[in-house]
């Protein structure tokens, strides 16, 4: 009788060890197209594992609160903590505040990325790629359509807050300024805040000053959607410019397959959201994994873009 | 003066829990004449004003507007009845011109079934104004201007103008001139003068004596809540009326207000 | 003729004359703005001769850079559509901080009942309900918008009038509440690819033409009819007002859907011009909306202010930003410049007010 108890008891014993790994996420912010892909990545893949819960917040932007979720994750006793930090230059802070947690850090980079401790790890795709991709092959595309001796356009910032945006940006004009594509010059270069209505209006101001250009290239797929929105609406012919941008969302695509969009550059969003959580419980269990996880950007153009339609 | 009673009240009393702010006021007022109620302050002044202004509920007694009984629900009826207050607070919106003032609540419209969105009738309010300054004799340079740059005494005279423009039965006055310069308050009486003029009965209430005797043919003299006084101007002075305030004297057919 | 006047010290009448209107100088202020831009883009060695308003290129019938003309106005159309609700709430001495999000919580809602079902020949990816809502007639989403910005309004005028929580209290709350309602609606994801019908609503220049129609019927409402005259009332003295036996509460309330009804549209208008609805959008709208206003001569105590100021001051700040993209200015400077030339306008306005007394 004394041995069936004991054994019950074990037995409950390692069961509830076994479950509920508790995981809490911290996203810089909710309403952003891509993020959100990323997120419903995280939580349906931890929905299909048995015992994981997974608990999300909005850090709305505010690196102060960031830190105050993930103490507050610590406190209330988490598994793990996985964190799409606000700010790249405050990796030291949410390092910190995790302690001996184990964390994971997706999709941004943060500037600590070197200095990890065991117990945290990184998750993401190299923006480096993005923007690099991007600008390469509307170079490409300008060589092909005859306008090697000289091409002009314009740059669509994202955020200026945001380091996705200001790497992605400077991707451009490392592209720009290498021989095989220094005949690509750029007239202005202005921030839409990844918004599509705020392109509209700044690729509408821009073509209200009657110069003519080649091509536009944006941080992301919004804004070249409202730069191709504006360019319609004005009556141009979208085969005379090229336009680029990143994320091959829905949208994008899309428009990509209505003849309008020529370039963009596929972020596994989901890829890294269930990369992440895969990740974290890793280092709950004490395996030994990679504190450097890069998932690959993939160009997308007309010709491979059946491919993703179901990706974003 | 004529006989016809305007106003009349019976035991008007108002308790405000504990309080007795007023107790048992027989008032009368006739056509034509100027009544003047005086009275230290909390004494029950304002509060009877209230009270047959509709402005709240008495808690006994009864009031008579020409000799119809009445029972105002709110200041509004009471309006409608045709009496009209003039306040020492203005009632006057400073951004908004003469005409507007006058009307305000009470505009001429036109496609009355837009509701809310019916149209002002600006020439008429403008036409109707004009004649209601002209009646109490008060001049506006323009009456299109904000009433902000008015003196104090102008805006006065127009809150009492709107008298005259609506027809009042019978106009209240609460300490017109309390806030006013001595020429201003010079300008307001010429009006009260007007008015006396023209026969419309007006209730003042006012802490200066000399403005009482200039102006009214009878003072009432509350004092704790109750009428101790009614006093025919030709036969009292500003000392005598002081006494009764102070409670040094009583009348005789108020001996229990003593 | 005898004089009965009894000595008020009689002055004439002069019916007709009235006061030099506040508007002008808002205009002059416009004028001078652009000439400034037309002398920078002349000066400043990298714009090569460039003219801000004028047609040098010849590319357009008149003499006028007619792109640039539209493009001012036509970026800040939308917020100008809350301006004139902002308006009449900030004349009855109160303010709405909840536009913005209400901007975007309508376009999420409104544009759910607005989505087509086949793009390029596939089935709709971003559809939120089921083929039921797919291509309904174009009124049915505006309505739908319309009555949440009713309702959004009618509780900012309950809580304002009936509680007397003060609007920027009040509003506020609703602020955050219609951000999480944004957010909550189809968890953060876009909704897109809208109907023909829908999309019409705010292509080309429309949204300028709903923008001047709704200025055109607000200026004569406001100015001429009873529901006009009573909210300067209100705003000028409430007390005044509620002697006069205007019901002051009912009335503030139709004045906070009305302003939340607009915004409401304008959301509308927005996610049509976008062919989107984000979560994010309207961002900072609503205080931009009462820049306009306060541009345009309004009093943020209440009483005093126009339709055609707050116009007016639109069409300033869309040549602002019309012009710092000109001269390809950065970002952070333009926002920089928009808060210290809101803040000269206010500065400019109390100056004058002096001056007038």
């Amino acid at each position: 009788m004394k041995r069936i108890v004991i054994a019950a008891g074990l037995a409950t014993l390692m069961a509830t060890s076994a479950m509920s790994q508790e995981i809490g996420a911290t996203i810089s912010r909710f309403d952003d197209n891509w993020l959100t892909v990323m997120r419903n990545g995280m939580t349906e893949h931890a929905a299909s594992l048995d015992g994981v819960s997974l608990q999300m917040e909005d850090a709305t932007d505010d690196l102060a609160k960031q830190i105050d979720q993930v103490t507050n994750f610590v406190a209330s006793g988490v598994d793990a903590i996985i964190v799409n930090i606000v700010d790249t230059s405050a990796g030291a802070a949410i390092t910190a505040a995790a302690g001996d947690t184990p964390l994971v850090f997706v999709n941004r980079e943060p500037d600590n990325v070197n200095e990890l401790p065991a117990t945290q790890a990184f998750v993401a795709s190299n923006e480096i790629e993005s923007g690099t991709l991007s600008a390469f092959q509307v170079c490409n595309n300008l060589r092909a359509d005859g306008k090697a001796g000289g091409a002009r356009g314009y740059l669509m910032n994202g955020q200026l807050s945001n380091q996705a945006a200001v790497q992605r940006s400077k991707d451009v004009h490392d592209i720009i300024n290498i021989d095989m594509c220094s005949f690509m010059t750029l007239i202005d270069e202005q921030t839409a805040n990844w918004s599509r209505d705020e392109a509209q209006d700044l690729m509408t101001n821009w073509m209200s000053s009657g110069e003519p250009f080649d091509f536009v290239l944006a941080n992301n797929d919004e804004m070249a959607i409202g730069a191709i929105q504006a360019m319609k609406a004005a009556g141009m012919d979208m085969a005379d410019v090229q336009v680029g941008g990143v994320d091959a969302s829905q949208d994008a695509l899309l428009t990509m397959q209505a003849g309008d969009y020529d370039v963009t550059v596929f972020q596994d969003a989901f890829g890294q959201g269930a990369g992440s959580v895969n990740t974290a419980l890793a280092l709950v269990a004490g395996e030994t994994v990679d504190q450097k996880v890069y998932i690959p950007f993939k160009l997308v153009t007309p010709a491979n873009m059946d491919d993703f339609l179901s990706k974003n | 003066m004529d006989d016809v009673v305007v106003l009349k009240t019976e035991n008007l009393t108002k308790h405000y829990g504990g309080v007795h702010a007023l107790e048992g006021a027989d008032f009368e007022i006739r056509k034509g004449e100027h009544v003047a109620i005086m009275g230290d302050n909390g004494a029950g002044k304002s509060t009877f004003v209230r009270q047959i202004t509709g402005v709240e509920q008495r808690t006994a007694g009864k009031v008579w507007l020409y000799g119809k009984e009445v029972n105002f629900a709110g200041p509004l009826d009471a309006r409608e009845a045709g009496i009209e207050t003039v306040f020492q607070t203005l009632a006057l919106a400073d951004d908004l011109d003469v005409p507007d003032n006058l009307f305000l609540g009470r505009e001429k419209t036109f496609w009355n079934f837009l509701g809310p969105f019916r149209f002002l009738d600006y020439k008429g309010m403008r036409q109707a104004t004009l004649a209601g300054l002209n009646k109490t004799g008060v001049k506006i340079p323009n009456i299109r201007n904000s009433i902000r740059n008015m003196s104090g005494g102008q805006r006065q005279c127009v809150a009492i103008a709107r008298t005259a423009t609506f027809h009042s039965r019978l106009t209240i006055m609460d300490e017109p001139t309390a806030a006013l310069g001595v020429q201003e308050t010079a300008q307001v009486e010429n009006i009260i003068k007007t008015l006396k003029d023209a026969g419309e009965p007006l209730i003042l209430i006012s802490h200066n004596m000399r403005q009482v005797m200039d102006l009214v043919d009878r003072i009432i003299v509350f004092r704790r809540g109750r009428i101790c006084a009614n006093l025919k101007k030709e036969e009292t002075d500003g000392q005598d009326v002081v006494a009764y305030i102070t409670g040094a004297k009583t009348q005789a057919e108020y001996a229990d207000a003593a | 003729m005898t004089d009965t006047s009894h000595g008020t010290g009689g002055l004439t009448f002069d019916k007709t004359k009235r006061s030099w209107p506040n508007e002008m100088n808002i205009l002059f202020a416009l004028i001078i703005i652009v000439v400034i831009f037309e002398i920078m883009g002349q000066v400043l060695p990298y714009m090569n001769d460039q003219s801000f308003l004028f047609d040098t290129r010849g590319r357009f019938d008149s003499i006028f850079n007619e792109a640039r003309l539209k493009i001012i106005i036509l970026q800040v159309a939308i917020i100008g559509i809350i301006a004139l609700g902002v308006t009449q709430v900030i004349i009855t001495a109160g303010i709405d901080l909840s536009s913005g999000p209400l901007v975007a919580a309508t376009a999420m809602i409104a544009m759910s009942f607005a989505q087509t079902e086949l793009v390029n020949g596939n089935p709709n990816p971003k559809a939120v309900f089921g083929v039921w809502a797919m291509d309904l007639p174009v009124l049915l989403p505006v309505v739908v918008g319309l009555l949440f910005g009713a309702m959004i309004g009618a509780i900012n005028g309950t809580f304002v009038a009936y509680f007397r929580i003060p609007p920027f209290i009040a509003t506020l709350g609703m602020f955050l509440i219609l951000r999480g309602i944004a957010l909550w609606w189809t968890e953060g994801r876009p909704v897109s690819f809208p109907t023909e019908g829908y999309k019409f609503l705010g292509s080309g220049m429309m949204p300028v033409v709903w923008f001047l129609s709704l200025a055109a019927v607000f200026h004569v409402i406001l100015r001429y009819t009873v529901y006009g005259k009573h909210t300067y009332a209100i705003g000028s003295n409430e007390e005044a007002a509620r002697m006069s036996g205007i019901n002051v509460k009912r009335h503030k309330v139709m004045v906070y859907m009305i302003a939340s009804m607009l915004a409401a549209f304008a959301g509308v208008v927005l996610s049509a011009k976008a062919s989107t609805a984000q979560a994010g959008m309207g961002e900072f709208y609503e205080l931009f909306a009462i820049a306009m206003a306060v541009i345009g001569g309004i009093s943020l105590t209440g009483g005093r202010g126009s339709i055609i100021g707050t116009v007016l001051g639109a069409m300033v700040l869309g040549v602002i930003r019309s012009g710092f993209t000109f001269v390809k200015l950065d970002g952070s400077y333009q926002l920089m410049a928009m808060g210290g030339i809101i803040i000269a306008a206010v500065i400019l306005d109390q100056y004058r007010q002096r001056n007038r007394a």
